[in-house]
C-alpha cells in the first residue's frame, strides 16, 4: 500500500498531495465535506506504516501547554517512556501566557472566605453560559475534579496562589484561584519543574506534519519536522517518531489562525486582534481532522470583553477590568454615560453588548476599587490605564456624556447599598464599595479573539472519537484542541482547570494503553 | 497561517528615530551583513575594523571623515560612541561587535564554509550562563532575560541576531521599546 486510503477511496480526485498543498484549515474542511473522509470507517485517514522508526517511545505529546505537560507527567508516573513534542522554539503555549486564574468548586479557599460552592453549581454556570450545548459528561467531569486538580497543583506542584479566590463573570460565586505572578506560567513553570524532575525535558520546534494510523485504524506514530521555524511550512528536517501506546494531542486552540477561524466565523477577520501567542493555529486540529477525528462546534469562538485596544494582544489592562472595573465598578457606553450590560456576565454576553454599541466602552472604578489590582502603575504608565482626580476629567478624556455617567454613579451606588442591581442582576461582592473616592481609574474596552470552543470529539476518558462512532484507537487529546467541554461558552479561569484535568486523563489513559506488535 | 503585522520575524520599532537610524544604519551596513562572515571565510586574517577587507577596497561602509578604524576593536569605538544619543547598542550588527572584540566567524562556526546555526550553550562558552546574563539586565523592568513567563529560558537567538536585524521576541505580546543588540 503506497497511497493514503483518502486519496484512493476519494470521489473528487483530489489526491493528498494536492490537498496538503493547499492552504491548510480551507483544505481540511472542504476535504471533509467532500466526502472521502467521511465515508470512511475505522480506516479512514489510514496510510503506510513506515519500515524504519527515527526514534520511539510509549507516549508521544503534541504540544507543551497547561494539557501536554498534565498528560505528560502523568504518563511519565504511569511508567511509560514519554516525550513531549512542542512546536514552537519556547514551550507552554498560551498556557505559559494566560492569566493565571484556575476555577475550583469546594476549594479550601473558598471554605476559609465561607463560600458555599459545588461541583453542581459550577457544572449549571457552565451549562448557562455554554448556552446548554455543552457534551454535559465533559463538563460534568471537569466540575467534580475541579477542586482536587488546584489540590494537585499545590501539593504536587508547589504553585503557588493569591491568599483569596477571585470571582470572574458568570460564576456564581467567587472560586477562582489566581497566581501570585498573575500569569499562567506560575503554574507551567512548576509544571516544566515536575517533567525535567522526571526526565522530561519539552522538545522545541517539533511540529506535527502527520499521524501514521494503520489499516486496522491504530495511530501508531507521527512524522514530525525536527528544526521547525513557525511559521515556515518547508523548514526543519523529516523525522518519524513510534508511538508504542499512544499519541496525545494537546496542541491548543485556533485562534490566531486568521484564514481557518474566518472559515469558522467570517466576522473575524485580521482586522480583529487576538490575545493568544502567534503558534495558535489549527495545525494540531487539521491533522487530527484528517485523521478521521469528529469535529464539534468549531464555529464557537469567543472574544475576550476585558481587552484593551491601547495594547496589543493580551497585554496587561485586562488586570484593571477583571479585578476594579468589571467587580468593584461599572462599564457605560460612553455615547450615554450609562451601563448596558451586567460586568460580571459570560464573555459572549458582555463582548456581544460592547460590539453591538459599535464602539469602545469604558470601564471605570474608584480608588477602593482598585485596591485588588496588580501592576495599575504600569498600566497608568503605558496609558492603558487613565487616571483622574475627579468624574469630569473622566468623561471629558473619554467624551462621554457626563449627566449621563454622573446619573450612573448614583444609581449604582443606590443598588450597591440595597445590594440589588435592578437594571442588570450583577451580584455585588461582599466587600464592594460605593464608587465615590478619587482618583477615578478608566481604561477602553474592546473584544478580541480569546478562545475557542470548539474541536474534535473525545470521550471521557480523553479517546478521540472518530467520524465512524469509535474511539480512534491510539490517539488521545486534551485541552483546547478538543470540543464541547464548553458549550457556546467558556467561563473565565475554566480553560485552565479543564486542561489540567483532561491533559491528566488523556496521560493516565495514554500510559494504561497496550502496546502494539 | 499568520497574521500581518504580527509576525515572529517582524521589526516594529515604536519611535520614528530610532526607526530612521537603523534604516541608516541598515543602509551603510547592510553589505557587510551579507558578506562579512563569507568575505572572512575566504580572507580570515581579516581583523575587525578594517572594513575594506570584507566590503572591498571600493566600499564607502562609514560616513565620509569618520575617524579611521582599522586595527581598532570595541573598546576604541565606544570612546566616541558613548551615550543614548550615539551608542551603536542595537546599531551595530552583533556580527561586528563579534568581530571588533575579536571573535572571529571560527570561534563560532566550527565549518565556516557551510555555517550550522548555533546553539544557546555555544553562546554561554563566551556569555557564562542565562544567569549571568540575566544579572546584566537586572536594571530592566521587566527583565528579558528573566521574565515571569520565560524565567531565563530562552534561547538566545530568538531576539539576537548576528547575521540579521535582531527583534523583540517580547514584543510579539508586548510592546517594550528597549534596545535588542
Amino acid at each position: 500500500m503506497t497511497q493514503d486510503k483518502e486519496n484512493q477511496s476519494g470521489k473528487k480526485g483530489l489526491s493528498r498531495r494536492d490537498f496538503m498543498k493547499t492552504t491548510g484549515g480551507m483544505a481540511a474542511v472542504a476535504g471533509l465535506s467532500g466526502g472521502g473522509l467521511l465515508l470512511g470507517a475505522k480506516s479512514a485517514g489510514a496510510v503506510e506504516m513506515p519500515k524504519k522508526w527515527d526514534e520511539e517511545f510509549d507516549v508521544v505529546i503534541i504540544g507543551s501547554g497547561f494539557a501536554g505537560l498534565a498528560a505528560a507527567i502523568e504518563a511519565k508516573k504511569a511508567g511509560s517512556s514519554v516525550v513531549i513534542l512542542e512546536k514552537m522554539r519556547v514551550p507552554g503555549g498560551n498556557s505559559i501566557i494566560n492569566g493565571g486564574l484556575i476555577a475550583g468548586a469546594g476549594t479550601p479557599l473558598q471554605d476559609k472566605e465561607g463560600i458555599k460552592d459545588s461541583a453542581d453549581t459550577m457544572y449549571q454556570d457552565m451549562l448557562k453560559a455554554g448556552l446548554g450545548i455543552n457534551h454535559p459528561e465533559l463538563a460534568r467531569i471537569v466540575c467534580e475534579k475541579s477542586a482536587e486538580t488546584i489540590m494537585w497543583t499545590v501539593e504536587d506542584l508547589g504553585v503557588v496562589y493569591k491568599e483569596r479566590v477571585t470571582h470572574l463573570g458568570g460564576h456564581a460565586v467567587p472560586r477562582s484561584y489566581y497566581t501570585t505572578n498573575s500569569s499562567g506560567a506560575g503554574i507551567v513553570r512548576p509544571m516544566l519543574d515536575r517533567a525535567r524532575s522526571l526526565g522530561l525535558d519539552v522538545r522545541t520546534a517539533m511540529y506535527l506534519e502527520r499521524f501514521f494510523k494503520d489499516e486496522d485504524g491504530r495511530i501508531k506514530g507521527v512524522k514530525i519536522r525536527s528544526g521547525y521555524v513557525f511559521p515556515r511550512a518547508d523548514s526543519g528536517k523529516a523525522k518519524l517518531i513510534k508511538a508504542r501506546k499512544a499519541v496525545v494531542l494537546a496542541t491548543g486552540g485556533f485562534g490566531f489562525d486568521v484564514p481557518f477561524r474566518t472559515i469558522q466565523d467570517p466576522r473575524l477577520t485580521a482586522e480583529i486582534d487576538c490575545t493568544n501567542q502567534p503558534g495558535a493555529t489549527a495545525d494540531g486540529l487539521i491533522q487530527a481532522l484528517q485523521t478521521g477525528a469528529t469535529p464539534v462546534q468549531l464555529s464557537w469562538i469567543q472574544l475576550g470583553p476585558w481587552a484593551s485596544p491601547d495594547e496589543k494582544g493580551m497585554g496587561i489592562g485586562y488586570i484593571f477590568a477583571i479585578s476594579a472595573a468589571f467587580p468593584y465598578g461599572f462599564m457605560v457606553d460612553p455615547k450615554t454615560g450609562q451601563r448596558f450590560v451586567d460586568e460580571l456576565a459570560d464573555r459572549k454576553t458582555r463582548a456581544d453588548a460592547i460590539l453591538k454599541t459599535g464602539h469602545f466602552a469604558i470601564g471605570i472604578a474608584d480608588e477602593k476599587g482598585v485596591k485588588r489590582t496588580a501592576m495599575l502603575d504600569k498600566m497608568v504608565e503605558r496609558g492603558i490605564v487613565k487616571k483622574f482626580p475627579n468624574l469630569e476629567a473622566l468623561a471629558a478624556e473619554y467624551d462621554i456624556n457626563e449627566p449621563g455617567l454622573r446619573e450612573t454613579v448614583e444609581k449604582y451606588n443606590a443598588y450597591l447599598k440595597k445590594g440589588k442591581d435592578d437594571e442588570f442582576g450583577r451580584p455585588f461582592q461582599s466587600d464592594a464599595k460605593p464608587v465615590e473616592n478619587p482618583p477615578y481609574y478608566a481604561m477602553r474596552l474592546w473584544p478580541k479573539v480569546h478562545h475557542t470552543m470548539g474541536g474534535i470529539q473525545i470521550d471521557k476518558e480523553s479517546r478521540v472519537i472518530s467520524m465512524a462512532r469509535q474511539p480512534i484507537k491510539g490517539l488521545y487529546a486534551a485541552g483546547e484542541v478538543c470540543g464541547g467541554v464548553h458549550g457556546a461558552v467558556r467561563l473565565g479561569s475554566n480553560a485552565t482547570v479543564e486542561c489540567l484535568v483532561f491533559g491528566r486523563i488523556a496521560g493516565k489513559s495514554a500510559a494504561n494503553q497496550d502496546v502494539w506488535t | 497561517m499568520d497574521e500581518p503585522g504580527r509576525n515572529p520575524l517582524n521589526f516594529q520599532y515604536k519611535h520614528a528615530a530610532l526607526r530612521l537610524t537603523f534604516v541608516f544604519a541598515g543602509l551603510i551596513l547592510s553589505g557587510v551583513f551579507v558578506g562579512c562572515c563569507f568575505a572572512a571565510d575566504k580572507n580570515p586574517s581579516v581583523q575587525g575594523g578594517n572594513c575594506q577587507g570584507c566590503h572591498g577596497a571600493q566600499a564607502q561602509v562609514l560616513p565620509a571623515g569618520h575617524v579611521e578604524t582599522k586595527g581598532q576593536n570595541m573598546d576604541f569605538c565606544g570612546q566616541c560612541h558613548q551615550g543614548p544619543e550615539s551608542s551603536l547598542k542595537g546599531k551595530l550588527p552583533l556580527s561586528h561587535s563579534h568581530f571588533l572584540s575579536g571573535i572571529h566567524c571560527a570561534e563560532c562556526h566550527e565549518k565556516i564554509a557551510s555555517p550550522e546555526p548555533l546553539r544557546t550553550k555555544q553562546c554561554f562558552s563566551c556569555h557564562i550562563s542565562a544567569a549571568e546574563v540575566a544579572k546584566r539586565t537586572a536594571g530592566q523592568n521587566p527583565n528579558p532575560h528573566n521574565s515571569i513567563h520565560y524565567g531565563p529560558d530562552l534561547d538566545c537567538d530568538l531576539c539576537h541576531h548576528v547575521h540579521r536585524q535582531s527583534e523583540n521576541f517580547c514584543n510579539q505580546c508586548h510592546e517594550y521599546t528597549f534596545t535588542v543588540p
